[in-house]
């Protein structure tokens, strides 16, 4: 019996849904960096920024 | 009658700069602290970013800058000091994963790229006797431009496209820099406390230093 390296090492149940649900979250945070920035909450939208950024990073892991 | 506004000289202004800076300074070093002792060590890196846990992390900063943003009202300096350095805190801890992609050379070099930069812009910012005002305004509508190609090129999926948005984002986050700063200047030149203002100044070139910091590690960083 032939042993699969699946089934020692465990594997994303689906990774390109996990990249989509990211890539929706970036998407989301940064639409609501742009509205935080057009009512001239600046703090805010720069957070917002930096939030999208990292969940770009986390798609990389 | 007329309302009168006083203002402080220039030592007092340079003073509270001072603070400004200071407390900007502290904050960045918490996050870069945090951020290096949780993204180099293998187990606290699995414990934070895996499971639920993972999206906790990384949007709690932002829940703590809601709280400060629209709750500062109801701080004291002090508090607000405090709620500036536990939210660099929580930022450092959510951008640890930095240094599971990228490599410690590169991390470093952006770091130290982005002190360069935003330091002279910053100066340029402080000494100016020209209005910035007008290039403020201009860099936020190119801010809402990048943010719509970003969300654009989500369903393009260019990766050149990627390294413009983040190129054309560290010139944005430079000309705000500079804008940011003569308008604290402006802020801490009235006269009375300042403190809130002082601090709320921090975290607004706080955050344009890590933006600056992000996208020069985006754009030029070694990924591992």
């Amino acid at each position: 019996m032939s042993i699969k390296y699946e089934d020692h090492v465990p594997q994303p149940k689906d990774p390109s849904k996990f990249h989509f649900y990211v890539s929706l979250a970036k998407s989301a945070v940064r639409i609501a960096a742009g509205g935080f920035l057009i009512m001239g909450n600046f703090v805010v939208a720069g957070a917002l920024l930096i939030a999208a950024e990292v969940l770009g990073i986390v798609e990389e892991l | 009658m007329y309302a009168t506004t006083s203002y402080r000289d220039a030592s007092a202004i340079n003073e509270a700069m001072g603070r400004v800076y200071s407390q900007m300074g502290i904050a960045v070093f918490i996050s870069m602290l945090v951020s290096y002792y949780v993204g180099t060590s293998p187990e606290l890196l699995q414990f934070f970013f895996t499971g639920m846990l993972k999206w906790v992390v990384i949007f709690a900063p932002l829940a703590a800058i809601l709280v400060m943003s629209f709750a500062s009202a109801n701080f004291s300096k002090s508090g607000l000091q405090m709620f500036l350095y536990a939210f660099a805190g929580l930022m450092g801890l959510s951008f640890a994963t930095i240094f599971a992609v990228y490599t410690m050379g590169s991390i470093f070099t952006a770091f130290m790229g982005a002190g360069v930069l935003f330091g002279t812009m910053s100066i340029y910012g402080y000494f100016t006797k020209k209005d910035l005002s007008s290039m403020g305004q201009m860099m936020i509508v190119g801010l809402i431009a990048i943010i719509i190609a970003s969300v654009v090129n989500i369903f393009i999926g260019s990766t050149l496209m990627q390294m413009v948005i983040s190129a054309i984002a560290i010139i944005v986050f430079l000309g705000l820099t500079a804008y940011d700063t003569q308008r604290i200047r402006e802020m801490v030149s009235v006269g009375g406390d300042t403190g809130k203002q002082e601090v709320m100044g921090a975290l607004t070139l706080y955050l344009d230093f890590i933006n600056l910091f992000i996208h020069l590690l985006q754009l030029f960083g070694n990924r591992k």
